[in-house]
């Protein structure tokens, strides 16, 4: 038997630990409407966005990161950061949508997959791409297409910790997601009957470098070259 | 010629109508203050002086890739600035969220990161742009009431000294300082 007493006691101290709670908690959000987008959705998308060529080259494994990253929700909040079918943080839905996190969080699908894009091209110039694209493995993983989005999706700049590190525990978010990891949960999430329209042809090894734009426009760097042909050669 | 005295006599009346939305505790850190450019002004100097670079480059984005009308207004940039007054001197220091930014992790398991930003310290002298410093510094998303309530007081704060002719930089996030924007940079 509960007094009167007892039962406030036990109320007010549900309201506290309550308000407690949510003061450091992040409360995951929706803008518009829950969507579930397949894996195959998504790889649409993106095959109909502007990614770079030689990315949607492996574009099966991006819609798996989709579902990886939203389960498929376009306007997913995770309640932090990051809103989105791919998660965009909040500074780069403004870079790259021209919005804010609840105008993204409503667009359609190839909207959000197009600026997705447009920051996964711009990320691909950095030094810290640049650098995972000049080896065939890291850490015992092949860096292919699907390890080269996901450093890009988890930050240049974390993703040259990685590389700094040597290892993929060189960057793990809070919920201990590496860069490795990601990659291939992208791939596991793949739709399975999914078909890579062209021939994996990202930046996977010596001489494996991207061809969408010409070699002229987009040269690997001078230190990983492994043969050297001067102009008089030619 | 007429458009630059314009501009420099225009300049002039703004600063003091920044410089005193600003709380400036002499010698203590101050509050960098959040700014949107969506309405364009002839009359911000962030707008005019620090910023008109990255506010057409994010214009141009907006209409030729994203494929959006502005309606006559400006892209969504954003910056964070401080102003001091030294004698005749305004020294404006501001960052700014463009596509130069890294901002970070985009996942589901991420939090709320500082971007690293193009910074730029411009130091004005009778409506006269003396000189104009380039340099990377921390910019934190504006708070809102769907942040975490641990992130709704994010921000970066500056300090400057006249004597050394420095402003010192640091950025919190959570509730904590971030060891990597906490920088210190020089005005001459």
């Amino acid at each position: 038997m509960r007094t009167p007493l007892s039962s406030l006691v036990v109320f007010v101290g549900l309201c506290v630990g309550s308000l407690w709670f949510s003061e450091g908690q992040a409360v995951a959000g929706q803008y518009c409407e829950r969507t579930n987008y397949s894996a195959q959705d998504i790889t649409d998308a993106v095959r109909n966005s502007s990614l770079r060529d030689d990315l949607k080259g492996t574009s099966c494994s991006l819609g798996g990161l989709g579902r990886f990253e939203s389960g498929g929700n376009k306007g997913n909040y995770n309640g932090s950061c990051c809103t989105g079918i791919f998660q965009l943080n909040n500074a780069n839905v403004q870079k790259y949508a021209g919005t804010d996190r609840a105008g993204y969080g409503c667009m359609s699908l190839q909207d959000q997959v197009d600026a997705w894009a447009k920051l996964t091209n711009d990320g691909y110039n950095s030094p810290a791409v640049r650098q995972l694209a000049s080896m065939s493995t890291f850490d015992g993983q092949k860096v292919d297409a699907s390890f080269i989005a996901a450093c890009i999706q988890l930050g240049t700049g974390n993703c040259q910790k990685m590389l700094n590190s040597g290892k993929c525990s060189g960057f793990a978010d809070i919920n201990g997601t590496t860069i490795c990891k990601m990659a291939n949960n992208a791939r596991a999430m793949a739709d399975p009957n999914c078909q890579d329209g062209q021939a994996v042809c990202g930046p996977s090894g010596p001489g494996d470098f991207p061809t969408s734009t010409g070699i002229a426009a987009n040269p690997p760097a001078a230190s990983s070259a492994s043969i050297i042909v001067s102009p008089t050669d030619v | 010629m007429r458009f630059k005295f314009t501009v420099a006599i225009i300049v002039l009346l703004a600063i003091p109508a920044i410089a005193a939305a600003q709380n400036q505790a002499a010698g203590g850190w101050q509050a960098m203050s959040y700014f949107s450019f969506e309405i364009p002004s002839t009359t911000d100097p962030l707008q005019t002086l620090v910023w008109p670079d990255v506010i057409r480059e994010a214009n141009a984005y907006v209409t030729t890739e994203l494929k959006r009308s502005l309606g006559g207004k400006n892209a969504l940039v954003t910056a964070l600035a401080s102003t001091y007054r030294d004698g005749s001197r305004t020294i404006i220091v501001s960052t700014a969220l463009s596509r130069a930014c890294d901002s970070g992790a985009n996942d589901k398991g991420a939090e709320i990161e500082p971007s690293t930003c193009p910074l730029r310290i411009v130091t004005i002298e009778n409506g006269k742009v003396m000189s104009i410093k380039s340099d990377t510094g921390c910019y934190t998303d504006h708070a809102d009431p769907d942040l975490p309530a641990k992130n709704r007081n994010d921000n970066s704060y500056t300090r400057y000294d006249p004597a050394a002719g420095t402003i010192s930089f640091r950025t919190t996030i959570g509730g904590h300082d971030v060891p990597s924007c906490a920088r210190v940079y020089s005005v001459k």
